[in-house]
């Protein structure tokens, strides 16, 4: 299973402790991520890691994903990241 | 074991990070995910997968962890328990619950989700929002409609809605359906939880309000910000004197069934089964109490 | 040459442009030397006329050349107009290679940051940078020497020693008269106290005082004297009233500072210290302000009453004065309107010196005979060392103050901190800069649980008897990276931007580039 991301969607907010994810289609054909955190300095990998752990699990091998992170733990990017996807996925399902 | 308090039960928005993760904090007796009324209809979905990392991530200590789903009516009810089963909450607080056929119909759901899941049928346990004057009629038979069920909740908001008046600070048009409430649930076994108290800057109001509660029967209140718990706890927690009695109490009983000794007596008045079983349940309130580092009341 | 000092730093021994430094080698182990420095003697005009026409015309008159040091107080806070109006007055008349001494700087300084590029400022020393000078200040090596952190009792020392030689003070004051008396509770500027302005006065070679509310002859109360104050310029404004402060104070509803202010409250009454005559210091961050409103209650319920209150002030403090639960406030700052109300009216709220405060030198210094401190933290690691000016970025964002002078002296020593902040955890394995060292922190209190200093068995014995819950500061890191997970090493260069001196003059610690 690959899914490319084709539509534009986003999940989580700007409070703090959280994360605003949004996800549009790449040009490539792998993940574009770009994450923008006051906590990236030092949790840069994690995260990094974090969200292709969950694209891979949804079976997501392209897509243009721009996070605005506020201090969101681990469990909280995750899910941010999986709804993100899901919905620009299932927005494709529903054409 | 004795059965958990539920004196304190911590109303948690399903869509908010930060205050999940610093929920148990407050040592509420439980903590309630909500994915009802404080998540908006287009953020249901994010808030369910919130909800389920939390449950799969974060220790919650010893607070019990609930998600309060929406309705069965509502095109979000499958999709609530479908995705939250096998993250394995303690139990699910299904809202507006009208009549026994819909905790029924939870059950048979949660059955399912569980089996497919690989948990043990019967796991997560089943908490009935009662809220409309329909659910008060058929409280009764609610109580009574499933084996999972471990408490009854009482929503005076959408209830007052429903009997077409308005919430007052006395409180009468409350009374009859809280009576109700508790006489259900405790004739089924099962806690009576009194509603929300909305107005976080009250104390005074809320003191009285949990008081109110306790005297009516009630196991616990619904609470919408933390400060309310200390105050719950406050209120619920036996007196020094009433410890004291219930462990003479108890010590009394002890010694008497070691030594086989039939009636016995502290301070000049009989103590028989009720008495000692109410001594219990002070002395649990009192240790459990004792335990909690909550920050004072007020 | 670098060595390593008692806490375990790589601390230079000698620096350039600054001289030689001794390492930090415990609380009061290095003795003192040398004598107190002395202004040179002037000839004063007679009539005693010292009102000068512009800054300008201070700065000729004082004899400012390029190469000295300039000071400042930081009470006008982020509401400051006039650390900018100095320099660019300096700037505009040619001079260069300014050391720049104030005893703090915020946000609002950032204007300076032209002039350090163009090098008409070469050097800093303050207590703490904030905002983009801070930023810029630890990401690139722009000072001919690193900046000199000290705290509020640190700097008066160094003053006091003439280790920091002011050549030129410039204090503002919202109220002054022609001949040099000073206060800062009266006219549109007021900022209460003028606490860390006495040293200044007291030992520059050249002081200016600087007002926008020139009053009549005395300026009572006078809190800077006639006797210090060398020129007086009246400019049309000093500073800012909503940047130096707010209205009251008001304490926190966050739900999460009040549990940790009522956690410290039950440590503060287990530790043996709430007690008839209890003298208290309350911070000045959520939490710790909190702890009074709990205190207050306690007092309410017990009957104790306090002796006196030290440090800063807010209004809530300044009421517990009013209700006679405090018999006095020694003052170096006060914190809002309310506490400048407070300093005007009673009696017993009075100003004191940053020397009076917290000078380990001074022949007496209140932090030394104080009951109670709560104490803040950016981090804290498992020995207790507390970092208050870095955040986890590695980036200079707070304030020495009087977090090491307090600590050292008084007899209970609390940080409340939450556990996490911006999923950092605040229990690290090593602080990124340890400002204060952990032998003086009896107790670290957070949300998720209470550790107590290995080295303070009395108060963890105390704590056990009064059934608080504890914990070990591993067990507190363990629950904070379990929930943030473990942080990344920061990435910085060799290069030091930022010394740290311990209020003794010794190096505790250094500040390195981040890269």
């Amino acid at each position: 299973m690959s899914t490319l991301i084709k539509r534009c969607a986003q999940a989580g907010s700007l409070e703090s402790g959280d994360a605003l994810v949004q996800v549009a289609p790449s040009d490539g054909e792998k993940l574009a991520l770009h994450i923008k955190s006051k906590v990236g300095p030092r949790f840069s990998k994690s995260m990094h890691e974090s969200v292709h752990a969950v694209a891979e699990e949804l079976g997501v091998t392209a897509a243009a994903v721009e996070i605005v992170d506020r201090g969101a733990l681990d469990f909280v990017l995750r899910a941010r990241v999986t709804t993100a996807l899901r919905r620009a996925m299932e927005a494709e399902i529903h054409e | 074991m004795s059965k958990p308090l539920r004196r304190s039960m911590l109303f948690v928005p399903g869509n908010n990070p930060a205050l999940i993760v610093d929920a148990p904090v407050f040592l509420p007796d439980s903590i309630i995910l909500d994915l009802e009324d404080a998540v908006t209809v287009n953020q249901k979905d994010a808030a369910r997968e919130l909800v389920v990392h939390a449950l799969r991530t974060l220790d919650f200590g010893s607070c019990e962890v609930c998600v309060r789903i929406n309705g069965r009516h509502t095109p979000f009810f499958t999709d609530d328990v479908r995705t939250l089963v096998p993250a394995r909450p303690h139990a699910l607080r299904l809202a507006m619950v009208e009549s026994a056929e819909d905790i029924v119909c939870l059950d048979e759901l949660l059955g399912r989700c569980e089996s497919e899941a690989g948990l043990p049928v019967g796991a997560i346990k089943i908490m009935a929002a009662i809220e409309t004057a329909k659910g008060v009629v058929n409280a009764p038979s609610i109580s009574l409609a499933s084996p999972r069920l471990v408490a009854m909740s009482f929503g005076a908001e959408d209830f007052t809605n429903s009997i077409q008046s308005e919430r007052t600070p006395q409180g009468q048009e409350l009374l009859f359906a809280r009576t109700a409430v508790v006489l259900a649930a405790r004739a089924a076994g099962i806690d009576p939880i009194d509603t929300v108290f909305s107005l976080v800057d009250d104390d005074t109001g809320f003191r009285a309000d949990v008081r109110v509660a306790k005297q009516l029967g009630f196991a616990g209140k619904s609470c919408v910000h933390p400060r309310q718990i200390a105050l719950v706890h406050d209120v619920f927690r036996p007196t020094p004197e009433e410890v004291h009695r219930a462990e003479r109490v108890l010590a009394a009983y002890t010694k008497a069934l070691q030594q086989g000794t039939g009636v016995i007596a502290v301070d000049g008045r009989m103590v028989d089964g009720p008495i000692v079983t109410k001594a219990q349940r002070i002395v649990d309130i009192a240790n459990s109490s004792k335990n909690s580092q909550n920050w004072r009341a007020q | 040459m670098m060595v390593v000092n008692k806490v375990g730093r790589i601390v230079p021994s000698f620096v350039e442009n600054l001289g030689e430094f001794q390492p930090y080698a415990g609380l009061f182990a290095t003795p003192p030397t040398g004598n107190h420095y002395a202004p040179p003697i002037r000839r004063y005009p007679g009539t005693g006329k010292k009102l000068l026409a512009s800054l300008r015309d201070a700065i000729l008159a004082s004899g400012l050349k390029s190469g000295m040091t300039i000071s400042f107080h930081h009470h006008f806070r982020n509401g400051d107009m006039l650390v900018n109006m100095v320099v660019e007055e300096i700037a505009a008349l040619g001079l260069k290679d300014i050391t720049l001494a104030p005893s703090s700087l915020q946000s609002i300084h950032q204007a300076l940051i032209p002039h350090i590029r163009s090098g008409v400022i070469s050097a800093i020393t303050t207590s703490g940078l904030r905002g983009e000078l801070a930023d810029v200040l630890t990401r690139e090596s722009l000072l001919k020497s690193p900046v000199v952190i000290r705290s509020h009792g640190g700097r008066a020392r160094a003053i006091a020693a003439g280790e920091l030689k002011i050549d030129v003070a410039f204090l503002g004051a919202s109220a002054a008269d022609v001949y040099g008396n000073m206060n800062g509770i009266h006219g549109p500027a007021a900022c209460g106290s003028l606490g860390y302005a006495m040293v200044d006065a007291q030992y520059a070679d050249c002081v200016i005082g600087v007002t926008d509310n020139i009053v009549p002859y005395p300026a009572l109360p006078i809190s800077i004297s006639q006797t210090q104050v060398d020129f007086v310029v009246q400019v049309d404004k000093i500073g800012d009233p909503k940047g130096i402060m707010t209205g009251a104070t008001r304490l926190t509803r966050d739900p999460l500072e009040l549990h940790i202010a009522a956690q410290a409250m039950r440590v503060i009454e287990a530790s043996g210290y709430f007690r008839e005559g209890l003298s208290f210091q309350a911070g000045t961050g959520g939490a710790s302000l909190a702890v009074a409103k709990f205190l207050k209650e306690r007092m309410m319920d017990t009957g104790i009453r306090g002796g006196f209150c030290t440090g800063g002030s807010t209004g809530y403090i300044c009421d517990m004065l009013q209700e006679g639960y405090f018999s006095a406030i020694l003052d170096t700052q006060c914190f809002d309107l309310a506490a400048v109300e407070s300093l005007r009216t009673n009696p017993r709220h009075v100003e004191m010196s940053a020397s009076f405060y917290a000078n380990i030198h001074g022949k007496a210094c209140t932090a030394h005979i104080t009951d109670i401190m709560m104490l803040g933290a950016t981090e804290i690691d498992t020995a207790f060392n507390v970092n208050v000016l870095t955040g986890s970025d590695g980036i200079m964002m707070g304030a020495s103050g009087g977090h090491s002078d307090t600590a050292a002296g008084t007899k209970l020593r609390l940080v409340t901190a939450p556990l996490i902040r911006g999923r950092f955890p605040i229990v690290v394995d090593n602080v990124h800069t340890v400002v204060t060292p952990g032998e003086c922190i009896d107790v670290l209190v957070t949300e998720r649980g209470i550790a107590v200093n290995s080295t303070q068995p009395a108060l963890q014995e105390r704590l056990n008897e009064a059934g608080i819950m504890t914990v070990s500061i591993e067990e507190l890191q363990w629950r904070a990276e379990k929930l943030t997970g473990k942080p990344e090493p920061l990435a910085q260069s060799e290069d030091i931007v930022a010394l740290v001196e311990y209020r003794d003059g010794t190096l505790i610690d250094v500040v390195r580039r981040v890269l």
